[in-house]
């Protein structure tokens, strides 16, 4: 009952930011008072005061009775049923009821990781398709064990090899036939090909002496770079000079004896014929290649200043190279084998590369699914939260 | 002014302290217990706020719903105070929602064949006195439904609910000296209401009464 009295009676409307209601008029500072006397909440010295004017006001009185009818009536309204139950459905997991954590972010933002690198990966993927492949069939033309998988640019390819292979004559029974085309010289193989090829760098390993014939310049020139491949093109210099008639006979049928056509400019900036600066010189004074296998051994294994795969891109570049590489190549079991044996080496590589994308793919696809039904299974859980 | 709500036993606190401490480590069921217990009082908050049936449903269904996701914000007190907390703040958005005053009087609360069991009687009254005080009550239900928002609430809390000046303050978020004031005021009108309105043979006879 006197629990009133003890009620703290501070509160700063200021403190809380609430404004203050308007100024009461005297008859609510009336009621203020009888309100706080119903309640007991009247300083003793306010209360005597107001129950001397209750003896002597009846309209005070009557105001004081209604207001405590008001308040004792309220009083017995109590409670109203509910009309159903309220209660709560499904049980939620913990992390459900403790709102957004930490956690959530964690999972969406590994959503969000793993669908950009899924989608990463399968551009990546489908980037990487195109020039595989093609560097799989100019492998295959290389090796002397080019079947009829080859494609156009095989055979295009081929083309540019057919005068040396014919100049030896090893290579007829090992190259298709439909390569051989005596109406097609092999300047004009070059130019087909060097007119979209960038220029080779000019490497001071791939010098040539002054005088040098150009076919010699770039069948030389073409070997020296087919030599930082690996050991196919070490054993080709042994044909360089035939790799250089042949590429000089053209469509004579590779007697080696016709005047060696202009190469296009492209192959010439590939090797430069002033530059005699280096040791490494694999063609003699009148142009051809030292019989010294000892100096081919020396001259060629030039350590790799790029990795095979842009070694081949070279050679894509400059059909000369592919032109030397295939007419030398094949003069030699050795070379054919050695060759095959990269290839297949590219080609595990290559589907090494693409089972390596494609398990990173699933991964990734994984992942994304992974985290996509556990934000979901996460929204399910929330939502379970209801009525009964 | 008695606090109707405090004169649980002491094993009812200990009963009440338990389940919630079990709802505060995840169950629900326990949980469920207390929605049982208190969602008369919660349901009937925001009925009397809000003077419609269906918007006090969603009300109390959604102040459970915020009450069981953030259970371990309770720091302890009085459980139904919280709760109180919740439905009144629910109530308040529901209002500024409507940006206006309640269209529904509590007849649609007061038709419900229920709620007539749920009236509290006086002990011993004649029907003449049972009448009267369902007529004055009838006449006061109306005349809530007439206050401004922010008074009936006040008066609610304190009146109906019979909560202290504190609690009431700590519910609405006002001062206390504003909810005294407020307090007072919803009184006074409700008296003014009830005497212009009410029959002679009703209101006078009570409030002469109480003289």
């Amino acid at each position: 009952m006197f629990g009133w009295l003890r009620r703290k009676r501070s509160n700063d409307p200021g403190e809380t930011g609430w404004a203050p209601d308007p100024a009461p008029t005297p008859a609510e500072r009336r009621d203020e008072l009888l309100s706080a006397y119903l309640d007991d909440d009247l300083p003793a010295a306010e209360r005597a005061d107001l129950e001397a004017r209750l003896e002597t006001d009846a309209s005070l009185r009557d105001a004081l009775a209604g207001m405590r009818t008001v308040r004792d009536t309220l009083a017995t309204l109590e409670v109203v049923r509910a009309p159903r139950s309220f209660a709560i459905a499904a049980p939620p997991s913990p992390e459900a009821r403790r709102g957004f954590r930490p956690v959530d972010i964690a999972a969406r933002f590994g959503a969000m990781a793993a669908a950009v690198a899924f989608v990463a990966v399968l551009a990546g993927d489908l980037s990487d398709g195109g020039p595989t492949i093609e560097q799989s069939d100019i492998s295959t033309t290389l090796s002397a064990d080019a079947g009829p998988d080859a494609g156009v640019d095989d055979a295009a390819f081929a083309q540019t090899a057919q005068p040396g292979a014919g100049a030896t004559g090893d290579l007829e029974a090992s190259q298709p036939a439909p390569a051989a085309d005596p109406e097609s010289a092999p300047g004009d193989t070059l130019d087909e090909y060097g007119a979209d090829a960038p220029a080779p760098d000019a490497t001071p390993e791939a010098p040539l002496l002054d005088g040098d014939p150009p076919g010699q310049a770039a069948a030389v020139g073409t070997a020296e770079r087919s030599a930082t491949e690996g050991p196919a093109a070490a054993v080709a210099d042994d044909g360089a000079p035939d790799s250089g008639q042949s590429n000089a006979s053209g469509g004579d049928g590779g007697n080696g004896a016709a005047a060696p056509p202009p190469l296009p400019p492209n192959t010439g900036g590939a090797v430069d014929p002033t530059d005699d600066a280096s040791p490494d010189v694999a063609l003699d004074e009148d142009g051809a290649t030292s019989e010294d296998p000892e100096t081919s051994a020396l001259q060629l294994p030039q350590p790799a200043p790029e990795g095979p795969d842009t070694a081949r891109v070279d050679s894509d570049a400059d059909p000369g190279t592919l032109a030397a590489e295939s007419a030398l190549g094949t003069q030699s079991g050795e070379s054919v084998t050695t060759a095959a044996d990269a290839d297949a080496a590219n080609a595990l590589a290559d589907d090494g590369r693409e089972v390596s994308n494609l398990a990173i793919g699933l991964g990734a696809a994984a992942a994304l699914l992974a985290a996509v039904s556990g934000l979901l299974w996460w929204r399910r859980r929330e939502g379970t939260v209801g009525p009964v | 002014m008695a606090d109707r709500s405090s004169a649980s036993t002491p094993v009812d606190d200990a009963a009440l302290e338990a389940l919630i401490a079990r709802a505060r480590d995840g169950d629900l069921t326990a949980f469920n217990s207390l929605i049982v217990r208190f969602q008369d009082p919660v349901y009937s908050l925001a009925l009397r706020m809000l003077a419609s049936p269906q918007a006090a449903e969603d009300a109390t269904q959604e102040a459970f719903i915020r009450a069981w996701r953030r259970i371990d914000t309770f720091r302890g007190g009085r459980f139904q105070s919280w709760l109180f907390t919740i439905v009144a703040n629910l109530s308040r958005d529901e209002l500024r929602r409507r940006g206006r005053r309640p269209q529904t009087s509590l007849d649609a609360a007061r038709d419900d064949p229920d709620r007539a069991s749920l009236d509290p009687v006086d002990d011993g009254p004649s029907p003449e006195s049972v009448a009267e005080q369902g007529d004055l009550r009838a006449l006061l239900e109306d005349a809530l439904a007439q206050l401004p928002d922010d008074w009936r609430e006040i008066v609610v809390l304190s009146d109906v609910q019979d909560l202290a000046y504190d609690e009431i303050s700590t519910i609405t978020g006002l001062p206390l000296g504003t909810v005294k004031s407020r307090l007072s005021r919803a009184r006074g009108r409700l008296r003014d209401i009830i005497s212009s309105t009410a029959e002679p043979n009703v209101v006078p006879d009570r409030l002469g009464e109480r003289r």
